[in-house]
């Protein structure tokens, strides 16, 4: 009865670790792309800043470690309204991102510039959803 | 359940911390990159690329870089000179300072160099890494923080003693040391008459020349060879003792522009610049090799060669000149050490220096040496000679003047002179690799891209089989320290100038 006791204590210590480390997987993959593309941004502004003092990779390892984590151990789940926008606000984000780095490129093409920055947003929103919508039926 | 709650409560926690760790993170990359403290240390040491210092560079003059396993480091040789590397500046520094270990046996001089706005496209200011000229001075040395003093008899026991007492002294001499005072020759009285220098001399060449009370006065009397093809320019610059440049004249080409037309008809190119202040000046004739000044004429007492002396009387150039003097050319130097060059056979001789002898054998290769004494008396039987080092020269020893004594470029003729105070100091030994550090200041640096460039330059490399292995470059950046109150007004003033 105790041994039987004790085996399930631990079944439920490896379940409840196993959801901790999935779920902070989760937290570390998001934080980390978000905190490389910020970085990466602050960088291209003020070169440097960033990369004198800080390895950006090991951000993007952080990532991919986590991520690996995450697809092999997540168990399925449905995509909650709220969880639906903050993907969207990533995305959104994302989007404005890549925006502002085209016209930071292509500044010298003056209108042109601005026209490509936009032209960039827009596809990075949509191909950004696309794949969102996809995983989701998938799911 | 109670382990569900535990990892519930550690979940949250967690997911807090690593939220607010990329903040954090940025928080202290933003104060280390405003460097509060004012002092910055980049380190390359060829084990792996570094953000902050770039690969040594162009490739083609380095060896790849090696391993010594015993001790896992790494090192890389300069196999031709000069290599260039470049560090990042996060701020605006007031000075660098750059630190080297490396290997090296037999070159006289490798020197530092941080590129400096200025006319040119290539301008470095070059700093001595390790003169063994100057290590070999047997005067007696002390060596302080600011740097070394070499005394002919030992009078000051301290370099801040010698500081003191500098400002009175007129018998020292300055190498790599910020001396604020102008040169001047005190009882200088201008000549009543003309100085003619009756030796053809090929291509750029610079001097230095005295003026009081008198105008600079100058004649060219100049040639176009027509060797190769396409216009001949000459141009003619002049700068005060403050390198601030006074005059310039354009010479236009002979108008025999092919390498089939003979040598031009002697023309004669005047100079004369009136109202000047009493000082040093230096005269730039900047042209090709296929410009011959065949006289110069003036009414200066001082006219002394800079670097280099290209002497031509010679058969060679009879096809062109029939009126060459050939008879051998004697010259007073006090360069310590004196390259020779001759491109042709009909240059090859034996040239003296002093009670010295030096055998010029092979066209098109350079010869070094070091005269036991300075000054020298130069002897060329041939001319055809290009002569080159760091240092002065006159055509006779009436015309010479040093009026780089408080910013000499390298050891010279110390003749009235007991004391040298130079920011050089002997490289330290350890492990059987030599140390030292060259100080920048960094005012007229050339910052592009928040960058600076460094050369590093072994004058003699090139010519001679040998190579310089280096271990590390470190890179200390200086500046103000910074007070948060002032953190915050620059915060304002980025934010202002950018948005």
């Amino acid at each position: 009865m105790f041994i039987k006791s004790r085996e399930k204590r631990r079944e439920q210590f490896l379940d409840d670790l196993g959801w901790y480390i999935v779920n902070i997987s989760k937290v570390i993959f998001n934080v980390s792309f978000i905190t490389f593309v910020i970085y990466f941004i602050i960088e291209h502004f003020k070169v440097g800043l960033i990369s004198n003092y800080f390895d950006l990779n090991s951000l993007l390892i952080l990532a991919c470690l986590s991520g690996i984590i995450v697809i092999f151990f997540n168990e399925k789940e449905v995509y909650s309204t709220r969880k639906k926008q903050q993907s969207l606000l990533i995305i959104f984000i994302l989007a404005i991102s890549a925006g502002i780095l085209s016209y930071q490129y292509l500044q010298n093409l003056k209108f042109l510039s601005y026209l490509i920055a936009i032209l960039a947003s827009i596809l990075v929103f949509y191909s950004l959803i696309l794949f969102f919508n996809r995983t989701q039926s998938n799911d | 359940m109670e382990y569900k709650i535990f990892f519930s409560r550690l979940y949250k926690i967690t997911r807090v911390i690593i939220i607010i760790a990329p903040v954090l993170l940025l928080f202290w990359l933003v104060q280390k990159d405003l460097v509060k403290n004012g002092r910055l240390e980049f380190i390359y040491d060829f084990s792996e690329d570094s953000p902050t210092i770039t690969n040594l560079f162009p490739a083609n003059r380095l060896s790849q870089i090696n391993k010594i396993v015993k001790t896992n480091s790494y090192w890389q040789q300069l196999e031709k000179e000069p290599v260039y590397f470049e560090t990042r500046l996060p701020q605006t520094f007031a000075t660098a300072i750059v630190e080297v270990t490396y290997k090296n046996d037999t070159q006289p001089l490798i020197q530092l160099g941080l590129e400096t706005m200025g006319e040119n496209e290539w301008n470095y200011d070059f700093k001595p890494l390790e003169n063994q000229l100057l290590d070999n001075l047997d005067w007696y040395k002390i060596e302080g923080e600011q740097g070394s003093l070499w005394q002919r008899e030992k009078t000051f026991l301290a370099l801040d003693q010698f500081l003191d007492q500098a400002q009175n002294l007129n018998n020292f001499a300055a190498y790599d040391y910020p001396v604020n005072r102008k040169f001047i020759i005190p009882a200088y009285q201008p000549q009543d008459k003309e100085t003619v220098i009756n030796r053809s001399l090929r291509g750029e060449h610079s001097f230095y020349t005295y003026i009081k009370n008198e105008p600079l006065d100058f004649e060219f009397i100049v040639q176009d060879v027509n060797r190769s093809e396409g216009p001949d320019y000459l141009t003619i610059r002049i700068y005060n003792d403050q390198n601030i440049k006074i005059y310039e004249q354009e010479v236009e080409d002979d108008g025999l522009i092919s390498k089939h037309d003979p040598a031009s008809l002697p023309r004669n190119i005047k100079v004369k610049v009136a109202n000047l202040a009493e000082g040093t000046y230096k005269v730039i004739l900047d042209c090709e090799d296929e410009i011959f000044f065949r006289k110069i004429i003036t009414k200066q007492k001082y006219l002394t060669f800079i670097n280099k002396l290209y002497l031509v009387d010679n058969p060679e150039y009879s096809d062109g000149f029939v009126d060459l003097n050939y008879k051998p050319t004697v010259i007073y130097s006090t360069i310590p050490r004196l390259g020779f060059e001759t491109s042709h056979l009909q240059g090859i001789q034996d040239i003296g220096i002093n009670d010295e002898k030096i055998q010029i054998q092979e066209t098109h290769k350079y010869y070094y040496f070091t005269p036991a004494k300075i000054p020298s008396l130069i002897y060329l039987p041939k001319n055809d000679i290009k002569i080159s080092g760091r240092g002065l020269m006159a055509l006779s020893q009436e015309t010479y003047f040093n009026p780089e004594i408080y910013q000499l470029r390298d050891l010279t003729g110390f003749s009235d002179i007991n004391y040298l105070i130079s920011g050089y100091h002997t490289p330290e030994l350890g492990n059987g690799w030599k140390v030292n550090q060259v100080k920048f200041d960094l005012a007229k640096a050339k910052i592009t891209n928040r960058k600076l460039r460094f050369a590093i330059s072994v004058p003699e490399l090139n010519d001679q089989k040998d190579v310089i292995p280096l271990k590390q470059i470190k890179v200390i950046l200086i500046k103000d320290p910074l007070s948060w109150k002032e953190i915050f007004y620059k915060g304002i003033d980025y934010l202002k100038n950018n948005f």
